[in-house]
């Protein structure tokens, strides 16, 4: 700390200059014109069939129907909230709910995926942002947005209305304010503050913080850095104690024996929720999980974990491949794997081939003439080549993605109830791929139109339905359900569907879903 | 529907808490903001020659021989060539005179002032001594500080660089394991001289301190000196220079800082306190701040002039709000609201650990766990105290009230209840 600490005038005076303000102003333009067509191309695979690809599920129902309870009734579900994850992922539903009414369709799941356009659009558009930060020169850059929203297993999952597809916007936020160029404290705070709301939106990311810490750290300046991490921390502690405050004040932050809690839903979600096995064993359903985003796209998955490997060597990669990594060790700690697990690791491994095939061209730069001609001949014949197979290795799953009508059962199911005659005042079972679009068919209550996994699993069951199976008398059984009821021993519900008889058929083979009168 | 309205200011009052108490910590950190702002805050390195003189005043009040003669040596022994030193004392003080007159007899430089008003404070003699004043800068050094050798040619130089007209230097307490609260009143210097004033120079409405500042001769008799009536006669003199626009330079070199000492009692620690937000007040007050020339810098003023109190009475408001909106019943959204001010009270925390850090290496003090532990630990109870003096001044302000009407600064256009406001 002394007075030759101090920055040579001429530096200082150079850096406010307006000339040089135009300037950057100036090179910008390409970068707004980029990230609008990158915006366009995103919209544009994920809007085609949205209605129809892929199959809606039961998630996705869980969480536009708790935003609708958060909208219309200002609680946080139609059941009781068990902390099951926090809440601010649907409560960001609830708020953006007035943008499905703009893409209509029959089902109001479908219809709801419109919102994630909404996010996807502004992850493509932070991930270019972040690409820049990092020194990607604008073409690797945009390499890496487009492998991210391009590969069908993005076209796949991008298009649900999953809580990780809410977090990742603000999770290439939090990176993009942590690697500020400017070392400016309030964007340490800001890094802060959008990783809290990540985590607060899918708790699962919370996995990610030391990897946005790393990048705040290393972006910080030696002598404020102190100061930054004070302010990226409070930002981020500070805003997540708003989940646990909440469970407080409601008196359910420790575990009660009558009582839901964040405690007993923290210990289910971490410790107790049986895990899905080991990718490597072929029976278990981890294998599955992992299986069936290979068939969607192992490119992406295999070139993208190699560069994260690399980019952990790369001082400015590092962050980057440090999420890669972090995501992988998760992976294979055997705990529970679902399959939207992959969802927030997309655009990270993006990023990673985008930054190594920069580095790797940043290599060729500082080589003689003849060996850089060379290098830039093979590494343009590897893209080349590489973007030839990608386009056909990805051909049949975008086209899946672009034609394939994957809900015309439920829609069939949903359009014969709304008309049909059964008395609005039964009650009727149903999972939250139609809960909606029932409840709002008449079924008016929450314990008229029963989200199968409540009969079995809510503390207000009980009182609700006193005589248990006898008190229920439609299900509408999909594959799903009748999967679900089995693997996790519903057994309310497996009694139920026993009793039970087909009234009418939609569709045909594995994918046929089913109305049933429960006979008492 | 008086549940709604209740709820209403519970929001309101949580915003507003919130606001300024955010507003605070922002303005605290001004200095480690961005790497631009870290370099701003310090001098250049002294290049050119010196070609000011220098006019340096001791104002000295009941001090022993030991403490005046430590602060003159160091001022005699400054780099600078030009430099003549004022002790200034009062006729009523006879033990402090022969004080000085013991010290100026072994020194040719020394010049003393004796002031003859019939009322004494520091702006009076500090006036009385401008009269003598020949040098181009007028300094002042309170009695019991102590000045870095090198502080004058540094001060020259930003002088002929900046082209200012008043330069404020830093000072620290330094004595920061002397007691519980000490450590916490140094902070609090830290974050002023090291942070804050620079914002201030910046947005130019700078509240200038009483130590360690200089200001050009010819314009300090242009504005005639001090206000002879004024509790707080430094902030006075920053916030009318200001509002005539004239330029103040900030500089900080922890080699180059003034050290004082804390307050040793706590008793102390709260008349000082009372003093200080007394002047405030009685600066809001007299108004000069309204001749600021941007809306902006009044907006600074305002806000900074009312800080200690408005600091002071959150910090009892909060935890009351705060429990009252847990005992009754809100919704859940004007509860969790309610609790947005305590985000940046407990990132305050955060920061003055970092900056209770970065004080021991600029003074390579060895700040130790306990050190921390303490900082932490002991903020309720300096809250309590600086609620104490705000509560205390309040008092004061509204008991001496009818005294203030008659001076001639008082500002006598302003109604009482427009006082009221301003003092809340």
């Amino acid at each position: 700390m002394s007075m030759t600490a101090v920055l040579p005038q001429p530096v200082l005076s150079a850096l406010r200059t307006p000339a040089a303000a135009v300037d950057r102003q100036r090179r910008r333009w390409p970068d707004v014109a980029i990230i609008m067509g990158l915006v366009m191309i995103t919209t544009i695979v994920l809007l085609v069939n949205l209605h129809g690809y892929p199959t809606v599920q039961d998630d996705e129902g869980t969480y536009l129907s708790q935003a609708e309870w958060v909208r219309a009734h200002g609680a946080l579900s139609p059941y009781t909230y068990w902390y099951d994850h926090p809440p601010f992922g649907w409560i960001q539903l609830a708020a953006l709910s007035w943008i499905p009414a703009f893409h209509g369709g029959s089902l109001t799941v479908s219809s709801g995926r419109a919102i994630m356009l909404l996010y996807a659009d502004a992850s493509a558009a932070l991930l270019y942002l972040l690409a820049r930060r990092l020194d990607i020169r604008r073409p690797f850059a945009v390499l890496a947005v487009l492998l991210f929203v391009c590969s069908p297993i993005s076209v796949t999952f991008l298009r649900q209305v999953y809580l990780d597809n809410l977090a990742i916007p603000w999770l290439i936020a939090a990176f993009y304010f942590a690697c500020t160029p400017r070392q400016h404290l309030w964007h340490y705070v800001l890094a802060g503050v959008f990783l809290a709301v990540t985590v607060l939106t899918k708790e699962t990311t919370a996995i990610l913080v030391p990897a946005v810490a790393l990048a705040g750290w290393q972006s910080s300046y030696a002598r404020t850095r102190d100061f930054a991490s004070v302010g990226f921390w409070s930002g981020f502690v500070l805003i997540c104690l708003v989940y646990p405050l909440m469970a407080l004040l409601k008196n359910e932050l420790f575990a009660g024996p009558i009582r839901v809690s964040l405690q007993a839903a923290m210990e289910f979600q971490f410790v107790k929720r049986s895990g899905s096995g080991s990718v490597f064993d072929p029976v278990a359903s981890a294998h599955a999980t992992a299986l069936g985003w290979v068939q969607l796209d192992r490119w992406l998955l295999i070139l993208g974990a190699l560069s994260a490997l690399f980019a952990l060597t790369i001082r400015r990669l590092r962050p980057i491949g440090l999420v890669v990594v972090l995501l992988g060790i998760t992976l294979l700690r055997k705990g529970y794997l679902p399959q939207m697990f992959i969802i927030v690791a997309l655009p990270f491994l993006a990023l990673c081939v985008g930054g190594v095939v920069d580095q790797a061209w940043s290599t060729t730069r500082r080589w003689g003439k003849p060996a850089r001609l060379i290098g830039d001949g093979s590494l343009l014949a590897a893209f080349t080549v590489g973007i030839v197979a990608l386009g056909a290795a990805w051909q049949p799953g975008l086209a899946r993605a672009f034609t394939s009508s994957n809900n015309t059962e439920h829609v069939a199911a949903v359009a014969y109830l709304r008309t049909s005659a059964i008395p609005r005042d039964s009650r009727i079972v149903v999972d939250n791929t139609m809960w909606q679009d029932v409840y709002h068919a008449g079924f008016s209550s929450p314990w008229h139109t029963i989200w199968y996994y409540k009969v079995d699993l809510d503390s207000a069951a009980k009182k609700e339905l006193p005589d248990g199976w006898r008190d229920l008398d439609y299900i509408i059984l999909t594959p799903f359900m009748r999967q679900d009821i089995s693997t996790l021993g519903l057994t309310t519900m497996g009694i139920a569907v026993e009793h039970s008889r087909v009234v009418a058929r939609f569709g045909t083979g594995p994918a046929a879903v089913e109305l049933r009168a429960v006979t008492k | 529907m008086l549940s709604a309205l209740v709820s209403a200011a519970i929001v309101i009052i949580a915003l507003t808490l919130f606001a300024t108490s955010g507003t605070n910590l922002w303005w605290m950190l001004h200095a480690w903001r961005t790497p631009e702002t870290y370099h701003e805050t310090f001098y250049l390195p002294a290049m050119g020659k010196p070609c000011h003189s220098f006019s340096i005043i001791v104002p000295a009040r009941h001090e022993s021989e030991a403490v005046l003669s430590a602060t003159v040596a160091r001022l005699v022994s400054q780099t600078h060539p030009q430099v003549e030193i004022i002790l200034a004392v009062g006729h009523d003080d006879p033990s402090t005179v022969q004080v000085v007159q013991k010290i100026a007899a072994g020194q040719p430089g020394l010049k003393i002032s004796v002031d003859q008003s019939a009322v004494k404070n520091k702006p009076r003699q500090l006036n009385t001594a401008l009269a003598d004043c020949t040098g181009d800068i007028v300094g002042v050094f309170d009695a019991e500080s102590l000045a870095a050798a090198e502080l004058l040619a540094h001060v020259d130089e930003v002088f002929q660089t900046s082209n200012a007209d008043v330069v404020q230097g830093a000072v620290q307490l330094v004595n920061f394991q002397s007691s519980w609260f000490s450590l916490r009143n140094c902070l609090e210097y830290y974050f002023w001289f090291r942070s804050r004033l620079h914002l201030h120079a910046q947005k130019q409405f700078i509240p200038l301190g009483g130590n360690t500042v200089f200001v050009r001769r010819t314009l300090l008799n242009e504005v005639n000196g001090w206000d002879g009536n004024c509790l707080a006669e430094d902030c006075d003199l920053g916030v009318r220079l200001s509002a005539l626009g004239r330029k103040v330079s900030v500089a900080f070199d922890p080699r180059l800082v003034t050290r004082e000492e804390t307050p040793d009692t706590i008793y102390a620690l709260v008349k000082q306190r009372t003093r200080w937000n007394l002047g405030f007040m009685q600066v809001l007050h007299k108004g000069d701040w309204r001749k600021l020339p941007t809306r902006r810098a009044r907006n600074l003023a305002r806000f900074t002039l009312t800080q200690p109190m408005t600091q002071a009475f959150s910090g009892l408001v909060l935890p009351v709000a705060l429990l009252t909106v847990v005992a009754g019943k809100f919704p859940m959204v004007v509860t969790l609201t309610s609790f947005l001010p305590a985000v940046p009270t407990i990132a305050m925390l955060g920061f003055e650990a970092a900056a209770l850090r970065a004080f021991g290496r600029d003074y390579d003090f060895r700040i130790r766990v306990r050190d921390y532990a303490s900082l932490v630990f002991f903020m309720p109870a300096y809250q309590l105290i600086l609620s104490w003096a705000a509560v205390r001044s309040a008092f004061r302000f509204f008991a001496g009230n009818f005294e203030w009407e008659k001076t001639a600064h008082a500002g006598a256009h302003l109604s009482t209840s427009a006082t009221a406001d301003d003092a809340a």
